[in-house]
Protein backbone atom coordinates (compact mmCIF):
# COMPACT_ATOMS: atom_id res chain seq x y z
CA UNK A 1 0.00 0.00 0.00
CA UNK A 2 1.63 3.33 -1.24
CA UNK A 3 0.34 6.95 0.05
CA UNK A 4 1.91 10.27 -0.42
CA UNK A 5 3.74 11.50 2.62
CA UNK A 6 0.98 14.17 3.56
CA UNK A 7 -2.27 11.79 3.13
CA UNK A 8 -0.54 9.21 5.01
CA UNK A 9 0.46 11.63 7.88
CA UNK A 10 -2.90 12.76 8.25
CA UNK A 11 -4.32 9.32 8.09
CA UNK A 12 -1.82 8.80 10.65
CA UNK A 13 -3.03 11.60 13.12
CA UNK A 14 -6.48 10.56 12.78
CA UNK A 15 -5.87 6.96 13.30
CA UNK A 16 -4.18 8.25 16.42
CA UNK A 17 -6.67 10.67 17.36
CA UNK A 18 -9.33 8.10 17.39
CA UNK A 19 -7.41 5.80 19.40
CA UNK A 20 -6.77 8.14 22.36
CA UNK A 21 -10.63 8.99 22.28
CA UNK A 22 -12.10 5.57 22.09
CA UNK A 23 -13.80 5.01 25.12
CA UNK A 24 -12.66 0.92 25.07
CA UNK A 25 -8.99 2.19 24.91
CA UNK A 26 -6.70 2.42 27.89
CA UNK A 27 -3.18 3.84 27.80
CA UNK A 28 -1.15 1.28 29.50
CA UNK A 29 1.73 3.05 29.62
CA UNK A 30 4.04 5.96 28.13
CA UNK A 31 2.57 8.70 26.09
CA UNK A 32 1.42 8.37 22.80
CA UNK A 33 3.62 10.03 19.80
CA UNK A 34 1.95 12.54 18.02
CA UNK A 35 2.60 11.99 14.18
CA UNK A 36 4.17 15.85 14.00
CA UNK A 37 7.21 14.24 16.01
CA UNK A 38 7.81 11.92 13.31
CA UNK A 39 11.01 10.85 14.23
CA UNK A 40 13.19 9.69 11.79
CA UNK A 41 10.33 9.65 9.44
CA UNK A 42 8.62 6.75 10.89
CA UNK A 43 6.65 4.93 13.08
CA UNK A 44 5.84 1.81 13.93
CA UNK A 45 2.91 0.17 15.56
CA UNK A 46 3.14 -3.15 16.97
CA UNK A 47 0.01 -5.50 17.27
CA UNK A 48 -0.48 -7.96 19.95
CA UNK A 49 -2.88 -10.15 21.16
CA UNK A 50 -3.24 -12.21 24.64
CA UNK A 51 -2.24 -15.27 23.38
CA UNK A 52 1.48 -13.84 22.99
CA UNK A 53 1.19 -12.64 26.27
CA UNK A 54 -0.11 -15.32 28.28
CA UNK A 55 2.82 -17.77 26.82
CA UNK A 56 5.97 -17.30 28.08
CA UNK A 57 7.96 -18.74 25.20
CA UNK A 58 5.80 -16.78 22.51
CA UNK A 59 5.98 -13.39 24.19
CA UNK A 60 10.16 -13.86 24.49
CA UNK A 61 9.92 -14.44 20.50
CA UNK A 62 9.31 -10.25 20.91
CA UNK A 63 12.93 -10.08 22.77
CA UNK A 64 14.71 -10.35 19.19
CA UNK A 65 12.64 -7.41 17.94
CA UNK A 66 13.50 -5.33 21.35
CA UNK A 67 16.75 -5.69 20.42
CA UNK A 68 16.55 -4.38 17.36
CA UNK A 69 14.50 -1.70 18.82
CA UNK A 70 17.44 -0.94 21.34
CA UNK A 71 19.80 -1.32 18.51
CA UNK A 72 18.86 1.24 16.06
CA UNK A 73 16.91 3.69 18.51
CA UNK A 74 13.38 3.15 17.48
CA UNK A 75 12.14 3.13 21.00
CA UNK A 76 10.42 6.84 20.21
CA UNK A 77 8.76 5.33 17.24
CA UNK A 78 6.91 2.49 18.77
CA UNK A 79 3.52 2.19 19.59
CA UNK A 80 1.98 -0.83 20.76
CA UNK A 81 -1.23 -2.25 21.09
CA UNK A 82 -3.07 -5.23 23.08
CA UNK A 83 -5.82 -6.15 20.35
CA UNK A 84 -8.74 -8.47 22.68
CA UNK A 85 -10.76 -10.25 20.59
CA UNK A 86 -14.03 -8.96 20.16
CA UNK A 87 -16.13 -11.77 20.20
CA UNK A 88 -14.92 -12.95 23.74
CA UNK A 89 -16.31 -11.02 26.70
CA UNK A 90 -13.42 -10.79 29.07
CA UNK A 91 -13.18 -10.89 32.67
CA UNK A 92 -12.05 -7.57 33.55
CA UNK A 93 -9.46 -9.40 36.00
CA UNK A 94 -8.11 -10.98 33.46
CA UNK A 95 -7.78 -7.74 31.21
CA UNK A 96 -5.95 -6.24 34.45
CA UNK A 97 -3.89 -9.80 34.65
CA UNK A 98 -2.72 -9.34 30.90
CA UNK A 99 -1.58 -5.70 31.24
CA UNK A 100 0.63 -6.41 34.35
CA UNK A 101 2.39 -9.12 32.14
CA UNK A 102 2.80 -6.56 29.24
CA UNK A 103 4.24 -3.76 31.94
CA UNK A 104 6.77 -6.22 33.26
CA UNK A 105 7.38 -7.76 30.39
CA UNK A 106 8.70 -4.09 28.88
CA UNK A 107 10.10 -3.31 32.24
CA UNK A 108 12.17 -6.38 32.42
CA UNK A 109 13.24 -5.40 28.55
CA UNK A 110 13.79 -1.80 30.07
CA UNK A 111 11.46 -0.45 27.47
CA UNK A 112 9.10 2.49 27.95
CA UNK A 113 6.92 2.70 24.88
CA UNK A 114 3.45 3.38 25.34
CA UNK A 115 1.04 0.63 25.19
CA UNK A 116 -2.59 0.88 24.44
CA UNK A 117 -5.23 -2.20 25.60
CA UNK A 118 -7.48 -1.85 22.40
CA UNK A 119 -10.62 -3.47 24.09
CA UNK A 120 -13.44 -2.96 22.17
CA UNK A 121 -10.94 -5.25 19.14
CA UNK A 122 -10.48 -3.03 16.66
CA UNK A 123 -7.17 -4.19 15.62
CA UNK A 124 -8.29 -7.99 16.05
CA UNK A 125 -10.33 -7.88 12.87
CA UNK A 126 -10.31 -10.31 9.92
CA UNK A 127 -7.22 -8.54 7.88
CA UNK A 128 -5.18 -7.61 10.99
CA UNK A 129 -4.02 -10.79 12.59
CA UNK A 130 -1.85 -10.39 15.63
CA UNK A 131 1.24 -10.24 15.95
CA UNK A 132 2.29 -8.23 13.69
CA UNK A 133 3.91 -4.56 12.86
CA UNK A 134 2.80 -2.21 10.95
CA UNK A 135 5.54 -0.03 9.53
CA UNK A 136 4.62 3.51 8.14
CA UNK A 137 7.56 5.40 6.43
CA UNK A 138 6.40 8.95 5.97
CA UNK A 139 9.23 9.93 3.70
CA UNK A 140 8.36 7.84 1.43
CA UNK A 141 4.91 7.31 1.88
CA UNK A 142 4.86 3.68 2.35
CA UNK A 143 3.26 1.25 4.94
CA UNK A 144 4.49 -2.20 5.61
CA UNK A 145 2.96 -4.92 7.41
CA UNK A 146 5.27 -7.92 8.69
CA UNK A 147 3.81 -10.73 10.91
CA UNK A 148 5.85 -12.68 13.48
CA UNK A 149 9.09 -13.44 13.82
CA UNK A 150 10.38 -10.31 13.46
CA UNK A 151 13.64 -11.54 12.48
CA UNK A 152 16.33 -8.80 11.66
CA UNK A 153 16.36 -9.47 7.61
CA UNK A 154 12.43 -8.20 7.92
CA UNK A 155 13.10 -5.45 9.87
CA UNK A 156 16.47 -4.64 8.36
CA UNK A 157 13.93 -3.97 5.07
CA UNK A 158 11.87 -1.83 7.04
CA UNK A 159 14.72 0.66 8.01
CA UNK A 160 15.90 0.59 4.38
CA UNK A 161 13.03 1.90 3.17
CA UNK A 162 14.36 5.49 4.72
CA UNK A 163 17.66 4.68 3.58
CA UNK A 164 18.84 5.93 7.26
CA UNK A 165 21.74 3.96 8.22
CA UNK A 166 21.70 2.99 12.09
CA UNK B 1 13.05 -48.26 94.43
CA UNK B 2 9.38 -48.34 92.93
CA UNK B 3 9.02 -44.51 93.55
CA UNK B 4 12.16 -44.41 91.60
CA UNK B 5 11.10 -46.13 88.81
CA UNK B 6 7.71 -44.59 88.49
CA UNK B 7 9.36 -41.29 88.41
CA UNK B 8 11.77 -41.96 85.71
CA UNK B 9 8.72 -43.47 83.70
CA UNK B 10 6.74 -39.93 84.13
CA UNK B 11 9.72 -37.89 83.07
CA UNK B 12 10.46 -40.16 80.12
CA UNK B 13 6.82 -40.05 79.39
CA UNK B 14 6.94 -35.83 80.00
CA UNK B 15 9.99 -35.81 77.74
CA UNK B 16 8.50 -37.64 75.35
CA UNK B 17 5.28 -35.27 74.79
CA UNK B 18 7.73 -32.18 74.08
CA UNK B 19 10.30 -33.55 71.70
CA UNK B 20 7.43 -35.27 69.67
CA UNK B 21 6.69 -34.18 66.27
CA UNK B 22 3.93 -31.84 66.40
CA UNK B 23 0.76 -32.99 66.61
CA UNK B 24 -0.44 -32.28 62.89
CA UNK B 25 -3.88 -34.60 62.67
CA UNK B 26 -5.22 -30.80 61.66
CA UNK B 27 -3.62 -27.76 60.21
CA UNK B 28 -5.39 -24.84 59.27
CA UNK B 29 -3.87 -21.92 57.42
CA UNK B 30 -4.51 -18.15 58.50
CA UNK B 31 -3.05 -15.56 56.12
CA UNK B 32 -1.18 -12.67 58.11
CA UNK B 33 0.45 -10.75 54.87
CA UNK B 34 0.16 -10.51 50.82
CA UNK B 35 2.80 -9.06 48.84
CA UNK B 36 1.97 -7.18 45.64
CA UNK B 37 -1.39 -7.98 44.03
CA UNK B 38 -3.19 -7.12 40.79
CA UNK B 39 -3.58 -3.51 41.55
CA UNK B 40 0.06 -2.92 42.60
CA UNK B 41 3.20 -2.79 40.31
CA UNK B 42 5.39 -5.03 42.75
CA UNK B 43 4.74 -8.53 41.23
CA UNK B 44 4.39 -9.54 37.36
CA UNK B 45 4.23 -13.46 37.65
CA UNK B 46 7.35 -14.47 40.41
CA UNK B 47 8.79 -17.46 40.33
CA UNK B 48 9.97 -18.82 44.11
CA UNK B 49 11.18 -16.66 46.91
CA UNK B 50 13.14 -18.03 50.10
CA UNK B 51 13.30 -16.27 53.60
CA UNK B 52 16.40 -15.57 55.61
CA UNK B 53 17.54 -15.51 59.42
CA UNK B 54 16.39 -11.86 58.85
CA UNK B 55 13.02 -12.40 57.77
CA UNK B 56 13.60 -10.93 55.15
CA UNK B 57 11.90 -12.07 51.76
CA UNK B 58 13.94 -12.61 48.40
CA UNK B 59 11.66 -13.18 45.32
CA UNK B 60 12.39 -13.86 41.86
CA UNK B 61 10.24 -12.69 38.84
CA UNK B 62 10.33 -14.06 35.48
CA UNK B 63 8.52 -11.55 33.83
CA UNK B 64 10.60 -8.48 34.29
CA UNK B 65 13.69 -10.86 35.04
CA UNK B 66 14.53 -9.49 38.23
CA UNK B 67 15.54 -10.32 41.67
CA UNK B 68 13.59 -8.50 44.79
CA UNK B 69 14.00 -7.84 48.01
CA UNK B 70 11.34 -7.45 50.94
CA UNK B 71 10.86 -6.83 54.32
CA UNK B 72 8.89 -8.57 56.93
CA UNK B 73 6.05 -6.06 56.19
CA UNK B 74 5.96 -6.92 52.38
CA UNK B 75 7.68 -3.48 51.98
CA UNK B 76 9.72 -3.37 48.82
CA UNK B 77 13.12 -2.82 50.10
CA UNK B 78 15.75 -3.32 46.69
CA UNK B 79 15.46 -4.65 43.42
CA UNK B 80 17.99 -5.83 40.91
CA UNK B 81 18.60 -7.87 37.96
CA UNK B 82 17.09 -7.24 34.16
CA UNK B 83 16.93 -9.33 30.98
CA UNK B 84 19.75 -10.07 28.76
CA UNK B 85 22.53 -13.04 29.41
CA UNK B 86 24.89 -10.91 31.29
CA UNK B 87 26.76 -10.88 34.70
CA UNK B 88 23.71 -10.50 37.32
CA UNK B 89 21.11 -10.56 34.24
CA UNK B 90 18.58 -13.18 33.95
CA UNK B 91 16.44 -14.59 31.09
CA UNK B 92 13.97 -16.63 33.11
CA UNK B 93 14.72 -17.14 36.87
CA UNK B 94 13.04 -19.92 38.24
CA UNK B 95 14.32 -20.93 41.48
CA UNK B 96 16.25 -19.03 44.53
CA UNK B 97 17.54 -20.49 47.75
CA UNK B 98 19.97 -18.83 50.42
CA UNK B 99 22.64 -20.39 52.31
CA UNK B 100 25.34 -18.20 54.86
CA UNK B 101 25.35 -15.03 53.08
CA UNK B 102 24.97 -15.87 49.62
CA UNK B 103 21.54 -15.98 47.73
CA UNK B 104 22.03 -18.86 44.83
CA UNK B 105 19.41 -18.35 41.22
CA UNK B 106 18.89 -21.20 38.82
CA UNK B 107 17.27 -20.18 35.36
CA UNK B 108 14.70 -21.92 33.47
CA UNK B 109 16.45 -24.19 30.19
CA UNK B 110 19.98 -22.26 31.42
CA UNK B 111 22.57 -24.52 33.15
CA UNK B 112 24.71 -22.67 35.95
CA UNK B 113 23.39 -20.78 38.79
CA UNK B 114 23.80 -17.04 39.81
CA UNK B 115 25.26 -15.91 43.04
CA UNK B 116 24.08 -13.03 44.83
CA UNK B 117 24.81 -11.18 48.36
CA UNK B 118 21.78 -10.91 50.25
CA UNK B 119 21.87 -6.58 49.34
CA UNK B 120 21.69 -8.03 45.64
CA UNK B 121 24.60 -7.77 44.08
CA UNK B 122 25.98 -10.13 41.59
CA UNK B 123 29.26 -12.13 42.72
CA UNK B 124 29.66 -15.30 40.46
CA UNK B 125 28.22 -18.03 38.59
CA UNK B 126 28.91 -21.66 39.72
CA UNK B 127 28.95 -23.33 36.45
CA UNK B 128 26.74 -26.75 36.54
CA UNK B 129 26.24 -28.74 33.47
CA UNK B 130 22.73 -29.25 32.11
CA UNK B 131 19.42 -28.11 33.18
CA UNK B 132 18.59 -27.99 36.78
CA UNK B 133 15.48 -29.28 38.08
CA UNK B 134 16.28 -28.19 41.60
CA UNK B 135 18.38 -27.63 44.10
CA UNK B 136 19.29 -26.74 47.87
CA UNK B 137 22.04 -24.65 49.33
CA UNK B 138 23.48 -25.32 52.48
CA UNK B 139 26.69 -24.66 53.84
CA UNK B 140 29.65 -25.35 51.92
CA UNK B 141 28.32 -26.67 48.89
CA UNK B 142 24.70 -27.17 46.71
CA UNK B 143 22.70 -30.44 46.61
CA UNK B 144 21.69 -30.20 42.73
CA UNK B 145 18.82 -32.48 41.07
CA UNK B 146 19.79 -32.39 37.55
CA UNK B 147 17.76 -34.87 35.05
CA UNK B 148 20.18 -35.74 32.79
CA UNK B 149 18.90 -37.07 29.27
CA UNK B 150 21.07 -39.74 28.89
CA UNK B 151 21.17 -43.40 30.33
CA UNK B 152 22.90 -42.72 33.38
CA UNK B 153 21.14 -42.74 36.73
CA UNK B 154 19.44 -39.81 37.77
CA UNK B 155 21.67 -38.50 40.48
CA UNK B 156 21.37 -35.96 43.34
CA UNK B 157 24.94 -34.14 43.17
CA UNK B 158 26.29 -31.65 45.65
CA UNK B 159 28.87 -29.40 44.70
CA UNK B 160 31.19 -27.03 46.14
CA UNK B 161 30.78 -23.58 45.37
CA UNK B 162 33.26 -23.77 42.35
CA UNK B 163 31.19 -25.95 40.77
CA UNK B 164 33.38 -28.89 41.79
CA UNK B 165 31.13 -32.19 42.09
CA UNK B 166 31.50 -33.39 45.98
CA UNK B 167 29.35 -36.32 46.15
CA UNK B 168 26.34 -38.20 43.99
CA UNK B 169 23.79 -39.95 45.59
CA UNK B 170 21.99 -41.93 43.04
CA UNK B 171 17.89 -41.70 43.64
CA UNK B 172 16.67 -43.76 40.70
CA UNK B 173 16.04 -47.37 41.08
CA UNK B 174 16.93 -49.83 38.99
CA UNK B 175 13.56 -51.18 38.50
CA UNK B 176 12.03 -47.98 37.63
CA UNK B 177 10.59 -48.10 34.15
CA UNK B 178 13.17 -46.12 32.19
CA UNK B 179 11.30 -44.86 28.77
CA UNK B 180 13.12 -44.87 25.40
CA UNK B 181 12.23 -42.00 24.60
CA UNK B 182 14.51 -39.34 25.88
CA UNK B 183 12.36 -36.52 26.26
CA UNK B 184 9.88 -38.91 28.48
CA UNK B 185 12.62 -40.26 30.46
CA UNK B 186 13.87 -36.29 31.05
CA UNK B 187 10.68 -35.11 32.00
CA UNK B 188 9.84 -38.60 34.21
CA UNK B 189 12.85 -37.49 36.04
CA UNK B 190 11.85 -34.25 37.10
CA UNK B 191 11.89 -33.60 40.45
CA UNK B 192 11.29 -31.23 43.46
CA UNK B 193 13.59 -31.68 46.70
CA UNK B 194 13.35 -30.89 50.39
CA UNK B 195 16.03 -31.08 53.25
CA UNK B 196 15.40 -31.24 56.69
CA UNK B 197 16.72 -30.20 60.06
CA UNK B 198 18.07 -33.75 59.94
CA UNK B 199 19.76 -33.06 56.85
CA UNK B 200 17.61 -35.80 55.19
CA UNK B 201 16.60 -35.14 51.89
CA UNK B 202 13.15 -35.38 50.33
CA UNK B 203 12.36 -36.40 46.66
CA UNK B 204 8.75 -36.13 45.13
CA UNK B 205 8.57 -36.37 41.33
CA UNK B 206 6.60 -34.09 39.57
CA UNK B 207 5.13 -36.71 37.06
CA UNK B 208 5.60 -39.94 38.31
CA UNK B 209 3.72 -40.92 41.59
CA UNK B 210 6.82 -41.00 44.39
CA UNK B 211 7.87 -39.49 47.51
CA UNK B 212 11.33 -40.61 48.14
CA UNK B 213 13.12 -39.35 51.40
CA UNK B 214 16.89 -40.59 51.84
CA UNK B 215 19.38 -39.80 54.55
CA UNK B 216 22.75 -37.42 53.07
CA UNK B 217 24.69 -40.44 52.66
CA UNK B 218 21.60 -41.51 50.18
CA UNK B 219 20.27 -44.29 52.13
CA UNK B 220 16.81 -45.02 51.73
CA UNK B 221 14.85 -44.20 54.29
CA UNK B 222 11.06 -44.59 52.88
CA UNK B 223 9.53 -44.75 49.51
CA UNK B 224 5.78 -44.38 49.27
CA UNK B 225 3.04 -43.66 46.48
CA UNK B 226 -0.50 -41.76 47.19
CA UNK B 227 -2.46 -42.08 44.14
CA UNK B 228 -2.01 -45.24 43.37
CA UNK B 229 1.33 -45.11 41.67
CA UNK B 230 0.12 -43.26 38.63
CA UNK B 231 2.42 -41.37 36.00
CA UNK B 232 1.21 -38.30 35.17
CA UNK B 233 -0.77 -37.94 31.51
CA UNK B 234 2.07 -37.70 28.50
CA UNK B 235 1.10 -36.27 25.26
CA UNK B 236 3.70 -36.46 22.55
CA UNK B 237 6.41 -37.06 25.24
CA UNK B 238 5.00 -34.25 27.14
CA UNK B 239 3.31 -34.21 30.91
CA UNK B 240 -0.15 -32.95 30.57
CA UNK B 241 -0.86 -32.79 34.32
CA UNK B 242 1.35 -32.87 37.36
CA UNK B 243 1.18 -35.35 40.40
CA UNK B 244 3.53 -33.25 42.63
CA UNK B 245 4.34 -29.66 42.44
CA UNK B 246 6.78 -28.96 45.25
CA UNK B 247 7.96 -30.65 49.06
CA UNK B 248 9.07 -28.30 52.21
CA UNK B 249 9.17 -29.35 55.56
CA UNK B 250 7.99 -26.94 59.08
CA UNK B 251 10.09 -26.77 62.02
CA UNK B 252 9.28 -30.13 63.15
CA UNK B 253 10.36 -32.12 59.66
CA UNK B 254 6.79 -32.94 58.91
CA UNK B 255 6.80 -33.32 55.15
CA UNK B 256 4.70 -31.11 53.17
CA UNK B 257 3.71 -31.72 49.79
CA UNK B 258 1.82 -29.34 47.28
CA UNK B 259 0.03 -32.13 45.16
CA UNK B 260 -0.75 -31.46 41.57
CA UNK B 261 -3.68 -33.33 38.97
CA UNK B 262 -4.87 -36.20 41.36
CA UNK B 263 -5.59 -34.51 44.49
CA UNK B 264 -9.19 -33.47 45.25
CA UNK B 265 -7.79 -29.31 44.58
CA UNK B 266 -5.34 -29.51 42.24
CA UNK B 267 -2.37 -27.45 43.26
CA UNK B 268 -4.29 -26.29 46.36
CA UNK B 269 -4.17 -29.65 48.08
CA UNK B 270 -1.45 -29.88 50.58
CA UNK B 271 -0.69 -33.28 52.05
CA UNK B 272 1.54 -33.45 55.66
CA UNK B 273 3.63 -36.27 56.58
CA UNK B 274 5.35 -37.31 59.53
CA UNK B 275 9.12 -37.24 59.20
CA UNK B 276 8.77 -40.90 58.42
CA UNK B 277 6.63 -41.01 55.57
CA UNK B 278 3.53 -41.56 57.37
CA UNK B 279 0.11 -39.98 56.47
CA UNK B 280 -0.87 -37.11 58.93
CA UNK B 281 -3.56 -34.90 57.28
CA UNK B 282 -4.21 -33.02 53.53
CA UNK B 283 -4.91 -29.19 54.37
CA UNK B 284 -6.31 -26.94 51.51
CA UNK B 285 -5.15 -23.25 50.27
CA UNK B 286 -7.48 -20.52 49.33
CA UNK B 287 -5.78 -20.54 46.05
CA UNK B 288 -4.25 -22.34 43.32
CA UNK B 289 -0.32 -22.22 43.85
CA UNK B 290 2.58 -23.86 41.81
CA UNK B 291 5.34 -23.49 45.05
CA UNK B 292 5.30 -24.29 48.65
CA UNK B 293 8.00 -22.81 51.12
CA UNK B 294 8.58 -23.35 54.79
CA UNK B 295 9.82 -20.26 56.69
CA UNK B 296 12.52 -20.98 59.41
CA UNK B 297 9.57 -19.14 61.83
CA UNK B 298 6.94 -21.79 60.18
CA UNK B 299 4.98 -19.68 58.19
CA UNK B 300 4.24 -20.50 54.87
CA UNK B 301 4.53 -18.81 51.52
CA UNK B 302 2.36 -19.59 48.45
CA UNK B 303 1.33 -18.06 45.30
CA UNK B 304 -1.70 -15.45 44.77
CA UNK B 305 -3.49 -13.85 42.08
CA UNK B 306 -2.48 -15.60 39.25
CA UNK B 307 1.58 -15.08 40.32
CA UNK B 308 0.77 -11.57 40.90
CA UNK B 309 1.04 -11.55 44.73
CA UNK B 310 2.55 -13.62 47.12
CA UNK B 311 0.43 -14.80 50.41
CA UNK B 312 2.09 -15.58 53.70
CA UNK B 313 0.27 -17.79 55.92
CA UNK B 314 0.32 -18.90 59.88
CA UNK B 315 0.20 -22.59 60.23
CA UNK B 316 -2.10 -23.53 62.80
CA UNK B 317 -1.90 -27.51 64.16
CA UNK B 318 -4.48 -28.82 66.26
CA UNK B 319 -6.07 -32.30 66.52
CA UNK B 320 -9.26 -33.56 65.00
Amino acid sequence: MHLRVNTLGLNFLLFLVQIIQAENIIILAGTPTLPLELRGGREFILVINQEVVECPLCIDKLDGFLRFVKIHNLESNILAILALDPSINYEEKYIQYLEKQIKGYLMGNDMRFPVLVDRAGLFCQKNITPPLLISFNFLEGKVDVIKLPFNDEKLKRLIGFTGVEK
Amino acid sequence: MIKKILCQLICLLILRILVQAESAEKITVGEVLKIGGIEKDLLYQWTDLCVDERNLIYVLDARDCSLKMFDSFGKLVKMAGRKGEGPGEFNFPIKIKSSGNRLFVSELYRPGLKVFTKDLSYVSSIPIAGPIADFYAKEGGIIVAAPRISKELAALVEYDFEGREKMRINYEEDGLADPVDQIKRFNMRMIDIAVDRRGDIIIVFEFIDRVIKLNEKGDLIFKKSFFGSREAVFKNSLPQNHVYLDVDTDQHNNIFILCGHYSSNPKRDVMVLSEKGDYLTTFTLPEQTHMIYIDHNNFLYARADEGMAIKKYRLTYGNN
